[in-house]
């Protein structure tokens, strides 16, 4: 019979935990949040040997059991609540070679918890590189501990790691220093109280606000067993306890831990002098995104036209195999046009997600977060709110969700009321398919014009989020700051596996968590588009033969004609042509209207709504980028999708606060409807007015 | 009504169903679906995915 095991990889941030966690689990993990807050979770399962699971939970990055932060709390709770049902059998904390001394301040105390804990040397290949050598025997006798020295890299080591994990039970629990020997008599007083609990683990609970089942802090404060300290008194007995940890910790690596100064080779520091520049840091931050977006068009090119075909194809084999009926039309005209909408945008968006993957595992992600805080400081806001900015390039919601750690509430309103003016994923289908139908498939100064517009379109997203900052915060006042501290980790060569389970992760949400919505979406506009409430509507084939009787239209004429008018004389119909009169001065027709509205759900069902109602009204199952470009304004006989028109959706999409789902987490936040619709009066306001000067400008 | 009909009836409803439950009422939609905890769009596991 198998049996099941929990795992919990700790360790400080950029220790290579995720590394370890992939190569552990594969592809056989998930990813979700803590409830109640922004903090990922990540766990996955992982087969040892003897037919053991281990159950591998992913903890978030930290540097002491001192937490200070939402994330260390989650590690500390779980390692004390042994009710959790997460609560791990064996510790794996994870340290990188080149910071041992300071990753095995969090390990002592694991150890020390008596929670049988093994050691990672993670990053072996560095050592060689840094002049570093192990004595792993005498390191293991004197941590009371096993160590697996691993290299994700050259993909050593983890078979030994998990020969570990399986033989957890053979680990010693001997504790690394003597917690009593800060003060006897404080402590000796603090075990007569609580004699079966681990002394460590209680010294936990009384310095930490944990939640903690069994034994709270109020209980222990309110024992009249022991003598209690005040909050003074205990800070300096962490800074003692600290002390003590280190100087421990030093015995053991001085003769385990060996750096050959001489040998030892670095680039980092002039790396860092260039990435970080006040100046040449910008240039290469923003030669590096042109290249992005110049690739994400050149690239995707061939398999975004190789997708729009595929599912015209489809669709019109659907429409010849089919029996004829209405779900069959459903099928052809709403259910794979709508979907097609999503799935054209595939490798755009998995291009992107790409390049930041191999970001942020290079170490330059943590360059740029630098730089951008020396701009953010200059509008008002400071460095806590880079963060949540620059996660909002992926997703409004976790970004406003990821402001809960920032301190003063005014600068964290601030934050959460620009957040999504950052471009987003959602926005990036827009942008490619308006972009791609109005601006010219031409080179400027050797670069991709289209590119180019979508880069800009991102730079415009990001001043606009920081000018609203910085006009925001002159009408609040901010005083307080909060500070923010990041730390640089070592550059690295991306490691491949990460990158591609990042790809692939990032992807999926992105269509299976639109597609779903997208889907129900082009099924109702598919039934208003092809139902409507009145005889013009009904009796459409018989009007529109009488009216054209005179013209020698060919059946395809005829047939496309009783389409548009049926179109026109449909729910949605109506409805678009209700709108129209404040959506013209845009540039936009009704059917543009629909999409707009429908976008309110998730932008990017901006597309799918179009693909369908172009869908429906069309004879020919044709491209969706084809259907748009063909589109033509009946008054002006000119395109629908020209400069002018063009040019204001791209403005109405990157101002307006389209995303029903961030008004919703706004409120949450903010506590009241009030903040939330400031932010969609204004957005969408300013929104329509710079569309409506763009528009009138350029037509 | 041929059954073709009756299904695409069936497929709007369920459709419009799905945008009233994941927009108004998400925890009944989570329970429906069966996913554990409160998920939902925006609601505190959100992964950000929509």
């Amino acid at each position: 019979m198998s049996k099941q095991i929990n795992v919990a990889l700790i360790g400080n941030p950029n220790t290579g935990k995720t590394s370890i966690f992939n190569a552990l689990t594969g592809l056989n993990q998930r990813v979700g949040n803590y409830p109640g807050i922004t903090v990922e979770k990540k766990e996955g399962v992982c087969k040892l040997s003897r037919g053991i699971k281990a159950h591998i939970i992913d903890l978030p990055g930290t540097y002491s059991l001192n937490a200070t932060s939402l994330d260390e709390n989650i590690v500390i709770e779980l390692l004390l609540n042994k009710n959790d049902k997460n609560h791990p059998d064996v510790a794996v904390v994870i340290s990188d070679v080149e910071n041992l001394k300071r990753n095995l301040l969090l390990f002592t105390q694991i150890k020390d918890l008596k929670i049988p804990a093994i050691l990672v040397i993670n990053m072996a290949d560095r050592m060689k590189r840094k002049g570093i050598s192990l004595d792993i025997e005498l390191l293991e006798k004197e941590l009371h501990t096993k160590i697996a020295v691993i290299s994700t890299r050259k993909n050593t080591g983890i078979d030994k790691l998990k020969e570990l994990i399986t033989n957890y039970k053979e680990l010693p629990t001997q504790q690394c220093i003597d917690i009593n020997s800060i003060d006897p008599e404080y402590f000796g007083g603090l075990q007569n109280a609580f004699a079966n609990q681990n002394l460590y683990k209680l010294w936990i609970v009384i310095t930490q606000d944990v939640n903690f089942v069994n034994l709270d802090r109020k209980l222990v404060d309110d024992t009249s067993a022991f003598s209690t300290k005040s909050e003074s008194e205990l800070k300096k007995m962490q800074h003692q306890e600290t002390v003590k940890r280190y100087q421990f910790i030093n015995k053991v690596l001085q003769n385990g831990y060996i750096v050959d100064a001489a040998s030892a080779k670095g680039l980092r520091a002039s790396f860092d002098r260039v990435l970080t520049h006040k100046v040449w840091g910008y240039v290469v931050f923003f030669l590096i995104m042109l290249l992005i977006f110049q690739a994400i068009y050149d690239w995707s090119n061939y398999p975004m036209d190789f997708i729009d075909g595929l599912f015209a194809n489809f669709s019109e084999w659907a429409s010849n195999t089919l029996p004829p009926g209405t779900l069959t039309d459903l099928i052809a005209d709403g259910v794979i046009p709508g979907l097609g909408g999503i799935v054209i945008f595939i490798p755009q968006i998995a291009f992107l997600f790409l390049f930041i993957a191999i970001l942020e595992e290079s170490g330059y992600m943590s360059r740029v977060v630098f730089l951008m805080d020396k701009i953010m400081r200059k509008f008002g806001l400071s460095g806590k709110s880079v963060v949540p900015l620059i996660s909002g390039t992926a997703c409004a919601i976790p970004a406003v969700m990821a402001t809960r750690n920032i301190d003063n509430w005014k600068e964290r309103l601030i934050t959460i009321l620009v957040t999504p003016f950052v471009t987003c994923a959602a926005r990036l289908p827009v942008y490619l398919i308006i972009i791609a139908l109005v601006i010219p498939d031409q080179k400027f100064l050797g670069m991709n014009l289209q590119g180019l517009t979508l880069m800009a379109m991102y730079i415009l997203g990001f001043l606009t989020a920081i000018f609203s900052a910085w006009a925001l915060n002159k009408v609040l006042r901010v005083k307080g700051r909060s500070f923010f501290v990041v730390e640089m980790p070592n550059y690295k060569v991306p490691l491949l596996k990460n990158v591609a389970i990042t790809v692939l992760e990032k992807t999926k949400s992105f269509v299976f968590g639109a597609g779903k919505i997208i889907l129900a979406i082009s099924i109702i506009l598919w039934f208003l588009a092809t139902n409507g409430p009145r005889d013009t509507f009904h009796n459409a084939t018989s009007i529109v033969t009488s009216q054209v009787e005179n013209q020698n239209l060919t059946e395809e004429e005829l047939a496309t004609q009783i389409n548009s008018y049926k179109l026109r004389n449909s729910y949605i119909g109506i409805a678009g042509h209700a709108i129209e009169p404040v959506i013209t001065p845009l540039g936009y027709d009704w059917k543009i209207g629909i999409a707009l509205i429908s976008s309110f759900a998730a932008r990017e069902v901006f597309v799918g709504t179009l693909a369908t109602i172009y869908s429906v009204g069309s004879e020919e199952e044709d491209t969706i980028k084809n259907r748009m470009a063909q589109e033509i304004n009946p008054e002006t006989g000119q395109p629908v999708f020209n400069l002018a028109t063009g040019i204001s959706l791209l403005l109405f999409y990157a101002f307006a606060m389209q995303c029903m789902s961030t008004i919703a987490i706004v409120k949450r936040e903010t506590n009241g409807w009030k903040w939330p619709m400031y932010q969609l009066v204004f957005m969408t306001g300013f929104a329509y007015i710079t569309a409506l000067i763009a528009y009138q400008l350029l037509k | 009504m041929d059954i073709q009909t009756i299904l695409v009836y069936i497929i709007v409803l369920l459709a419009f169903g799905y945008l009233v439950l994941k927009y108004a009422f998400p925890k009944v939609l989570a329970t429906i679906l069966g996913k554990k905890g409160n998920s939902s769009c925006g609601g505190s596991d959100c992964n950000g995915c929509h």
